[in-house]
């Protein structure tokens, strides 16, 4: 990460409008905001089985051999009027497994920056040696609704990082924390890669006694395949399942249950239970200390490690704001 | 040079102008007492490795438990990845100012050139340095050096050695360093003026009874070898030894295991006794403290100044002979006579010593001779180390192993005191005398009384630099022996070293790593504390080139009872007297054993073949020989004596 002796705060000085504010108020929790969260029909279903529980054999083994997550921070920097601008590192990695160690990414295998996200509408130049996101803000956007587009800005470039890195991706068996769809758009046919999505903010099911088999399932069991369709948020359509990790019994429903994506090819069905059996072997070692570790399967956690590992320091953003 | 790892400074644990911590490649050769080097921008920094950290990223042993389902033998798919951390002690930074924080920069493996630069042996290695040890992988070991005149003086002084005993902390390695130092200090063009030698105790066993003589074959290994040779330091014995051993009981045999004519190696064990003069001197150590009180003191000051210490000698109660006593039966009898002398005139003191401080002194001097028989010289002369200068290059080796524990503390004390007072008058015939004291906390103990062998050790360990003398202290626990003695030496070595003792607060400058390795160091391994070395260093040294006590004493087993005859012609085969011609002497004197014995402690204290025909001549004969008369002899012919 570049390190200008020209601060931030100096860039920005005498620039109408914009004040530059200490980083204090990290805000690295924004989320996503997504407005597609209630399902009217429940998904297509592709593989010919009643939508019931099915056991999942289990092996020990996995044939995992490569792992790709993302990860991104941000800091609320200043403000132009009253849009809030940010610093965001957003960053993506590819880690490969040898003797079942997970090895640092290689430089071609990894894509991260920081960079300054503003509205678009105050015409900020970019700072020397950073590189500038415009983020198109309306006159009628309410505070709340500046900083929902602002995150969704960030989170995009996470994905388009994701997307690069994973994009030249080959040989072996890719597990990817996430959906697939936009990393599908960019890979010729026949990719082998496996998403895993942890968090469950959409709903593909409307009918309740789907809702109930989803829930119910058991350490080791899965649910048929369904179609996951291709949406611009989403990407690629892709095969998609629910598989339970680990005992949900006197916890929340949604504990240890994962959504999983397959590009949508005929021989992927075929091996969904192999592959059903690789993830539960990547069950150990769990994820501890990691709040999320019912659902983060290790070598993900790994590969956030070293993201977040090549962050910048709260220090280093003061110093680059000036402050 | 072999890159292995980077600096790493944290706002919890940042690097100081004096530690700094860095992170190594899996697998990196680096442990407790590695030196490395810091290669950055702005300085170059040398440290040494004094503590290691292992993390993966866990956060509580209990998450590990969960995280394997409490199964110890599951190999999950994925190994959490362990890094090591490790605290380094700065040795020194070029350039040497700003002394500022330890840069971030690459850590190298210190090569031969660096560890002589981190040590700053550079500077002086060449022409003062002492080989000490050495530092580095065992196929490839690096000679580590002591600066000469910061070992054995002028500058600094005095070595201290600490470790446990029987595990070749100590004496293996006092003898591989005076191996060392009489290489370099005594040969070649940076020989100390007048040499350098050095006077050992053989306080156990056959420890140090054999060390002219080659080890058996194969008892030095590769490795052994190779730490010589990195040292330049001969693989062998030391080449002139003297051994000096008290005298048994009975005054004719020593009291020494190496008493095996074949074990000399042509190097006969001579006899030390101490003369009456040493017993007053030290009385304090033949006598219990409550027995010498101020007036039992003043009593034998008294005896010293008027019947030891004159030429003419002291009347008893100002009437009768001039009495002098020359030896310890003659003042007991001059003690005795007073006693006689207060009763037969119903006195009750003399000179102003009273009668009863007379009885009491007449009682304990009168056991001495018993006490200390072999010791205590019958003629009251002294003999032994201090008959003559000391020479370069030559070990004195004094056994006191057979004797007790009261024995050994006067040989010790007697020893100490007059090395001391031949380093006053600079009597020690030697450019560097290296006294070697082992067991310093029983002679020297911390909070102990102001004993005359302390205040001796104090006197050295503070002046000796100055004066020629070098005390190489040696001691099981450091943390008992007086301040001022460990406090005075300038290099400090420690071996393994227990665990109880490395508690004390004498070693909380250690981190706790240092500690536990030294608490578990192998044989032929010290830590050393130098004044050139910023921080201690760990080195290797090779086993000593010479004949282990326990082999000598097993090739060599030690020989009693033997006739005073041959005895006799041990010494006559020791300063090269003509054999045959003294044997017919010996066969014509008396063989009683009053009278061999006689003749044999003159024989033992003759300097040339001359002495000894003249003593056997003289001695008195057998029924029907007649005694030779006294004659003078000039120029004779050792080989044929037409008098005889």
């Amino acid at each position: 990460m570049p390190v200008s002796l020209f601060t931030l705060r100096e860039h920005l000085a005498g620039m109408p409008d914009v004040r530059v504010v200490a980083p204090a108020q990290r805000d690295e929790d924004l989320g996503q905001f997504t407005s597609d969260s209630d399902p009217a029909l429940d998904a297509e279903m592709v593989e010919d089985k009643p939508f019931s529980a099915i056991p999942v054999p289990t092996t020990g083994a996995s044939e995992f051999t490569h792992f790709l997550d993302g990860a991104q921070r941000s800091w609320l920097v200043g403000f132009a009027g009253m849009a809030p601008m940010y610093l965001a590192h957003t960053s993506a990695g590819l880690l490969e497994r040898l003797e079942r160690n997970v090895m640092p990414p290689i430089p071609q295998f990894y894509s991260g920056d920081l960079e300054l996200v503003v509205p678009e509408s105050a015409n900020i130049a970019a700072p020397p040696d950073m590189a500038l996101v415009s983020v198109g803000i309306g006159l009628t956007d309410t505070e709340l609704t500046m900083r929902q587009r602002m995150a969704n800005a960030i989170s995009a470039r996470r994905e388009a990082r994701e997307t690069q890195v994973a994009r030249i991706f080959r040989d072996g068996w890719l597990l990817i924390d996430g959906g697939i769809g936009k990393v599908l758009e960019q890979t010729p046919h026949g990719v082998q890669m496996v998403g895993v999505v942890k968090s469950h903010q959409r709903q593909y099911f409307a009918s309740q006694a789907r809702i109930r088999v989803i829930l119910d399932l058991k350490p080791g069991e899965r649910t048929p395949l369904f179609l996951r369709e291709r949406n611009q948020l989403q990407g690629k359509e892709a095969y998609s399942f629910y598989l339970r990790l680990f005992d949900s019994d006197g916890k929340s429903p949604l504990y240890g249950l994962i959504r999983i994506e397959l590009p949508a090819d005929s021989h992927m069905m075929e091996q969904v239970d192999e592959i059903c059996g690789w993830l539960l072997a990547e069950r150990d070692p769990l994820s501890l200390p990691d709040a999320r570790f019912d659902r983060m399967l290790y070598p993900i956690r790994l590969v956030e490690k070293h993201l977040k590992a090549r962050q910048p320091s709260d220090s280093a953003i003061r110093a680059i704001l000036g402050i | 040079m072999e890159e292995i790892g980077r600096v790493i400074g944290t706002e919890k644990r940042p690097n100081t102008a004096y530690t700094f911590y860095f992170w190594t490649e899996p697998g990196a050769n680096v442990g407790i007492g590695s030196l490395v080097r810091v290669f950055s921008d702005e300085a170059v920094v040398y440290g040494t490795v004094v503590e290691a950290h292992g993390f993966n990223d866990l956060e509580s042993p209990l998450h590990e438990f969960m995280s394997m389902g409490g199964r110890a033998g599951i190999e999950p798919p994925t190994v959490r990845p362990e890094m090591r951390v490790f605290q380094a002690a700065v040795l020194r930074r070029t350039p040497d100012e700003p002394v500022g924080a330890v840069p971030i920069g690459k850590v190298f493996l210190a090569d031969e050139a660096d560890v002589r630069t981190a040590l700053r042996t550079d500077s002086f290695a060449d022409e003062f340095g002492i080989p000490a040890g050495c530092y580095g992988p065992k196929d490839a070991p690096v000679a580590v050096h002591l600066h000469s005149h910061f070992l054995l003086g002028p500058e600094s002084g005095h070595l201290n050695i600490t470790g446990t005993s029987g595990l070749a902390a100590k004496t293996s390695y006092i003898l591989f360093l005076l191996k060392s130092i009489f290489e370099k200090c005594n040969h070649g063009p940076n020989a100390l003026e007048k040499g350098v030698a050095a006077l050992l105790f053989n306080t156990k066993g056959g420890d140090l009874l054999y060390v002219d003589q080659d080890p058996p074959a194969g008892f030095l290994t590769d490795d052994d070898h190779k730490l010589y040779a990195a040292c330049g330091v001969e693989a062998g014995p030391f080449k002139n030894v003297f051994y000096y051993s008290p005298l048994s009981k009975g005054g004719a045999d020593l009291n020494t295991l190496r008493n095996n004519e074949e074990g000399y190696n042509g190097n006969p064990t001579k006899a030390f006794t101490f003369g009456l003069k040493d017993v007053i001197r030290h009385a304090e150590v033949l006598l219990n403290k409550e027995d010498l009180d101020a007036k039992a003191d003043g009593y034998l000051q008294y005896l010293n100044d008027r019947f030891v210490e004159t030429t003419r000698g002291h009347q008893i109660g100002g009437e009768g002979d001039y009495l002098k006593a020359t030896t310890l039966s003659s003042l007991v009898t001059v003690v005795r006579k007073q006693i006689d002398y207060c009763e037969r005139g119903q006195i009750n003191q003399i000179d102003t010593h009273n009668v009863l401080t007379i009885r009491k002194m007449y009682n304990r001097i009168g056991n001495l001779g018993g006490r200390f028989a072999g010791l205590i010289a019958e003629d009251g002369v002294t003999e032994g180390p201090f008959d003559e200068e000391f020479k370069p290059d030559t070990l004195y080796v004094v056994d006191v192993a057979m004797l007790n524990s009261e024995e050994q503390d006067l040989v010790f004390s007697a020893f100490i005191t007059s090395l001391r007072e031949k380093m006053e008058n600079g009597e020690l015939g030697v450019g560097r005398l290296i006294v070697v004291v082992d067991e310093l906390n029983k002679y020297a103990p911390s909070g102990g009384a102001e004993t005359y062998v302390v205040k001796s050790l104090k006197e050295i360990a503070s002046r000796g630099r100055y004066l020629g003398l070098t005390l190489f202290g040696a001691q099981q626990f450091r943390s008992r022996v007086d301040k001022e003695i460990v406090g005075n030496a300038a290099t400090h070595s420690f071996g393994h070293v227990e665990a109880e003792e490395l508690a004390q607060p004498a070693y909380s400058y250690f981190t706790p790593a240092v500690k536990e390795k030294l608490a578990s160091l192998e044989q032929g391994a010290i830590l050393i504390k130098h004044p050139h070395f910023a921080q201690p260093v760990f080195l290797r040294f090779p086993r000593p080139a010479c004949l282990k006590g326990s082999d000598g004493m097993k090739m060599y087993p030690r020989k009693s009872g033997r006739p005073l005859q041959d005895l006799i012609l041990d010494h006559i085969n020791a300063v090269r007297a003509p054999l045959n011609k003294c044997k017919d002497l010996l066969a014509d004197i008396s063989d009683s054993e009053e009278n061999l014995l006689a003749v044999f402690r003159k024989v033992r204290k003759a300097k040339t073949g001359e002495e000894v025909e003249e003593i056997l001549r003289q001695a008195p004969k057998k029924a029907g020989v007649s005694r030779a008369q006294p004659k003078a002899v000039i120029n004779q012919d050792r080989e044929f004596d037409p008098f005889a």
